[in-house]
């Protein structure tokens, strides 16, 4: 049994699949996902580390989503969203303890500062699933 | 020497897979552009302008109709397109943006987000940003030039953008 704290820390790393949807929220010329990879009317479904490795971590994105289906996972420091400022909630599913949601604040679900957006779709870094 | 200048959408042999998409998407060809008057008055000008290409104005044509392909492929997104639940997106917002792309003078990169809205991006090589965030009801404008971010709303108007898309590009020359 793995026991989760509710609270998130700043040390954490929150992860994002990014899928081959055509087209998806990929720039290739910038080699990095656009901002609109974190436009969700519902809050930013994210995955928290949980003291996982990357490795453990993109293994389980790979079984969700299959491999072929996934074009990338960005990651982005817990420490940052919490600078932005953005509010950080744990919330898990029954298949997904590790599930959380960025929001853009106690009273807002989505995140509508487009700079905040930017800010994070600029300082997330990218792990390109080999094929 | 490619001449385009008197290529009409409908006796193109560049795009017919577009017109095919079209028809099969139920996207109307006017809100392409294809048959509009924009359409015939921009080969006019193509024509009148010279009989070789403009590279400048070769690279946003084909923009454009990458533009449109890209389009055209979001509205035949189903549900959970994203694998975070997204919905799919209304063909009324659709053929809007395509109107919209029709009639810019400079073509942006697309992209769909999470929450029904479809996103055009302008971005230079100093990092400067441009971002048009177009809903069904309105457009939601983002501009960051070197230190200053502006945001505000505009409604679905080609005119205006352009006159946003210039002043951002003139800044650029100007500084």
């Amino acid at each position: 049994m793995i026991f989760m704290n509710t609270n998130i820390s700043p040390e954490e790393k929150l992860y994002r699949a990014l899928l081959f949807s055509n087209p998806n929220a990929w720039d290739d010329e910038k080699g990095r996902p656009s901002s609109a990879l974190f436009k969700d009317s519902k809050g930013v479904s994210v995955d928290r580390d949980g003291k996982r490795s990357e490795y453990d971590i993109v293994n389980s994105f790979s079984e969700r989503f299959s491999p072929k289906n996934l074009k990338a996972i960005v990651f982005i420091g817990a420490d940052f969203c919490y600078e932005l400022p953005l509010k950080l909630i744990y919330r898990p599913e029954p298949n997904n303890i590790y599930h959380a949601e960025i929001h853009d604040s106690d009273e807002k679900v989505q995140i509508t500062s487009k700079g905040k957006l930017r800010k994070l779709a600029k300082n997330c870094v990218v792990i390109e699933i080999d094929k | 020497m490619i001449n385009i200048a008197h290529v009409t959408a409908n006796e193109s042999k560049y795009f017919p897979r577009l017109q095919n998409e079209s028809s099969r998407t139920k996207i109307a060809p006017r809100a392409i552009g294809y048959g509009s008057m924009n359409y015939h008055l921009h080969n006019e000008a193509m024509s009148s302008v010279s009989s070789a290409i403009n590279p400048f104005f070769l690279k946003e044509e084909i923009q454009k109709h990458k533009n449109i392909k890209k389009l055209i492929d979001i509205s035949n997104f189903g549900k959970n397109w994203n694998g975070y639940g997204a919905q799919p997106f209304t063909q009324s917002l659709i053929n809007s943006v395509l109107n919209l792309i029709g009639n810019l003078d400079r073509q942006p990169k697309i992209f769909p987000t999470g929450r029904k809205s479809i996103q055009l991006e302008y971005e230079l090589t100093n990092d400067d940003y441009l971002e048009f965030e177009i809903f069904e009801d309105r457009i939601e404008v983002y501009k960051e030039v070197g230190e200053n971010e502006k945001e505000f709303e505009i409604s679905h108007n080609a005119k205006i953008m352009n006159r946003i898309i210039h002043d951002f590009y003139e800044y650029k020359y100007k500084s």
